[in-house]
């Protein structure tokens, strides 16, 4: 019997996997991510954000393990920038694609690894569309790559290729959903509670946002829309009702927060739901002579399957530790932990020569812009990364032995502040990991 | 089938144009549950026009004394002089928070034009001696208010009488320096009444760069200023210091930094409680936070009562006074309610200048 479910589910496995379908949408959708990161980027070098977030800064807080990667400041940065619109433009048109993936995967991350501070969820999602843009065969058609070399022609790809982005989507919204499922969000309508009102001069709709219900409904709507969207896109009956709700959903998120291009990427790319097969009429085009099957390589499965289920445990991976995820943030990010919590802190840092035990305070604006100090006032692991950077500077000024402790007092949700790191530590003495940190005091 | 699905994608694509026009913020008049205009309009009207007013009615008396005495340095010519310098400074500890719009140019921040302190001697003194007094430089610290100050306070007034009966490049430098202060502080006046004072109220939402993120951050930034720069750094509490520098403190010469300190605070108090007390009481756990925040508030003054205007504070930190240890803690505590506590329930706190939140 076992045996038989195996080897049927094998079989539906291979029989999936040798499915093809036009190569037309997975193009489109190659040239919407090209156009949007083209956007992205673009947007992002104009607002002056190169120089304000990598060139500017004394300090990163860079990521466990990659704490390596740095910014190669002036004018090593506007060149990495430059190469990555080059190579958004490369995905876009289908131009010398599978170095321009990989070359624009590679350099998105690099620059969401030099600093923390910046993380955003959907940055995340960019680079982990980037990747899989590296494995897809997403310029078959309509692409410089197809007029180039006529072998790259194909008018078919297999079905998987589209799939895996549709899955990836539905990663997004699920998670997303499923973080909204906690007590301050649905009981307390918090923390949108606190920013709905912010936004009553917004002209038409403004009045609605200083209406206590408004927050209500928002939260437990946003809750249905995010678990419902993955069925609701999937169904063929109800995709084009779930996509009306995607363009709704974003254009008053984006309205209402700065969150840069979030809502235009999602929009863009749940258009992998809707684009029909024959939108380009593929097969009615010179491609008579281009039907040929796309092997799909043995290790796109294992591959794919640890992706994937990765992305499955990570956000789960805070229940290995104790205390509240809100407050320690062990296990936050790489999780669609969207605009859960309106957190906010004050951190002062003393620096305390050990040998005289003469102590000073230090002025944050002196080391970090606006939005590191921001960041770093109510995450425990930056406090720390921060401190450990502290003393390595008052060292070269000539502190012996700096101690380095802080007063960190954080809001969550509008509550009275609390220290959030023990005082008397020296924060400089402990490092950041995956341990449970023990400088963090809880929240009760 | 194809052309039903054409017609409802351009459904869509028009049904999101329809919202993003809808929702352009164009013209139309908003509504408000809590009035940021009028809060606005009040700091605005109350506390900058009449600072900036006033600022500049000193200032120009300023310049008239300091051409007095450089025309003839008698005592009475440089004790009017001094008189009206103090007043500036009194005027302008009532206007230095408001570093933004106006106050910020290409060449940099008012605050740091007209009140860069401590001033350098050096600097001042080898101007002075290559009798250049154009100003057209980046060093703060050789003019602004506390340069001025340096001119007229830095030594009895027997020897300032000598120095600028002796020196006409003296002469020429203080007056340069009094109509930079003048010309800078009349720019100010004129451009809050001119338009911005409208256009500051005017602008009233909570994104980065409205008038109400604005003022709360240069609320911040100017009391960490105060803080840091006029009590913790010649205290020699900042981190690396090994000992204090009570000639850092803010109006060193003329004695009257415990009057600034006062005045500074004392405005910022005023900013806080005519702004964004308010507000805090009509939003979500604001009323808490705004009665906690008032509640330090007077805790910080009852210290600062303790201080006298008379006392100099320069010997008040080397003679290690306890009081001031005190007012540091107390300074140290408010931190928290401005910065952190009132943004995040206000919903200002999300917002960035550089960068998206998500």
């Amino acid at each position: 019997m076992a045996t038989s479910f195996f080897q049927r589910a094998t079989n539906t496995y291979r029989y999936y996997l040798g499915q093809v379908t036009s190569a037309a949408p997975l193009a489109f959708m190659r040239m919407v991510f090209g156009m949007l990161m083209v956007f992205g980027a673009v947007r992002f070098v104009a607002l002056g954000w190169v120089e304000e977030q990598y060139i500017k800064p004394i300090v990163h807080f860079g990521y466990t393990g990659f704490e390596w990667v740095g910014s190669v400041g002036y004018p090593g940065m506007y060149i990495v920038f430059a190469l990555m619109i080059a190579s958004a433009i490369g995905v876009m048109l289908g131009a010398w694609y599978r170095a321009s993936s990989i070359s624009f995967f590679l350099l998105f991350t690099y620059v969401e690894l030099i600093d923390k501070t910046y993380y955003l969820n959907h940055y995340y999602f960019v680079s982990l569309v980037a990747f899989l843009f590296c494995l897809l065969p997403a310029h078959r058609v309509f692409s410089v790559d197809s007029l180039r070399k006529r072998w790259t022609l194909n008018a078919t790809v297999p079905r998987w290729t589209v799939d895996v982005l549709k899955v990836q989507i539905c990663m997004v919204y699920f998670f997303a959903g499923i973080a909204k499922l906690q007590p301050d969000w649905l009981f307390n309508a918090l923390p949108l509670r606190i920013w709905l009102p912010a936004h009553d001069s917004l002209p038409l709709i403004g009045w609605l946002f200083a209406l206590p219900a408004t927050a209500w409904i928002f939260s437990w709507m946003g809750m249905v829309f995010d678990i419902s969207m993955p069925f609701l896109l999937w169904n063929k009956r109800t995709k084009w009702y779930a996509y009306a709700a995607v363009i709704g959903f974003h254009t008053v998120t984006g309205l209402l927060f700065q969150i840069g291009v979030f809502p235009l990427v999602m929009i863009g790319m749940t258009l992998v739901f809707l684009i029909p097969q024959n939108f380009f009429r593929t097969e009615h085009r010179a491609l008579a002579g281009s039907v040929k099957t796309i092997q799909t390589s043995a290790w796109i499965t294992p591959l794919l399957t640890v992706f994937f289920v990765a992305q499955i445990l990570i956000p789960f991976r805070f229940l290995l530790y104790n205390g509240d995820l809100y407050w320690n943030e062990e296990g936050y990010r790489f999780s669609w932990r969207v605009m859960l919590m309106e957190k906010s802190g004050a951190a002062t840092f003393t620096v305390t020569d050990s040998m005289t035990g003469t102590s000073g305070i230090v002025d944050n604006r002196e080391f970090l812009n606006s939005h590191q100090e921001k960041q770093m006032s109510f995450q425990p692991d930056m406090v720390v990364q921060y401190a450990r950077w502290l003393k390595k500077h008052y060292q070269e000024l000539g502190v012996k032995e700096p101690v380095v402790t802080a007063d960190v007092w954080v809001t969550l949700n509008g509550r009275p502040s609390r220290l959030l790191v023990n005082p008397t530590t020296n924060l400089a003495a402990e490092e950041v990991g995956w341990h449970q940190y023990a400088w963090v005091l809880p929240n009760e | 089938m194809k052309r039903a699905r054409i017609i409802r994608l351009c459904t869509v694509v028009l049904a999101t144009c329809t919202m993003v026009m809808a929702c352009n913020p164009s013209g139309t008049q908003p509504t408000d549950s809590y009035n940021r205009k009028a809060m606005l309009a009040t700091v605005a009207d109350s506390i900058v026009l009449p600072g900036y007013s006033a600022l500049e009615q000193t200032a120009a008396l300023l310049q008239a004394s300091v051409i007095r005495f450089s025309i003839s340095p008698s005592l009475s010519n440089l004790n009017d002089a001094k008189a009206a310098w103090k007043s500036t400074l009194k005027q302008w500890q009532h206007v230095t928070l408001f570093d933004f719009g106006p106050a910020e140019s290409l060449y940099g921040f008012a605050s740091a034009e007209l009140g860069t302190f401590p001033p350098s001697p050096l600097k001042i003194e080898s101007y002075i001696a290559a009798n250049d007094s154009t100003l057209s430089n980046y060093d703060r610290d050789s003019r602004g208010i506390l340069g001025m100050e340096y001119l007229l306070f830095h030594t009895s007034p027997d020897s300032i009488i000598q120095e600028f009966s002796a020196e006409p490049a003296r002469k020429a430098y203080a007056r340069a320096v009094a109509q930079r202060i003048y010309s800078e502080c009349s720019r100010l006046l004129s451009a809050w009444i001119g338009a911005y004072a409208a256009q500051f109220a005017s602008n009233n939402g909570t994104d980065a760069g409205s008038s109400t993120t604005l003022l709360f951050n240069a609320l911040n930034v100017s009391y960490e200023a105060l803080k840091n720069y006029k009590l913790a750094l010649p205290m020699g509490r900042r981190a690396g210091q090994t000992t204090a520098q009570p000639t850092k403190v803010e109006a060193y010469y003329s004695a009257s930094s415990v009057m600034s300190l006062k005045e500074h605070f004392a405005t910022i108090e005023l900013v806080w409680e005519k702004g964004f007390s308010g507000y805090l009481n009509a939003v979500t756990s604001g009323s808490r936070v705004a009665t906690e925040t008032r509640d330090q508030f007077v805790k910080v003054k009852s210290v600062l009562a303790q201080l006298n205007e008379s006392e100099n504070l320069a010997t008040l930190i080397q003679q290690n006074d306890p009081r001031l240890e005190s007012l540091f803690v107390e300074m140290q505590k408010l931190t928290r309610f401005l910065k952190s506590e009132a943004s995040s329930v206000l919903g200002i706190s999300i917002t960035y200048s550089s960068g998206d939140g998500d």
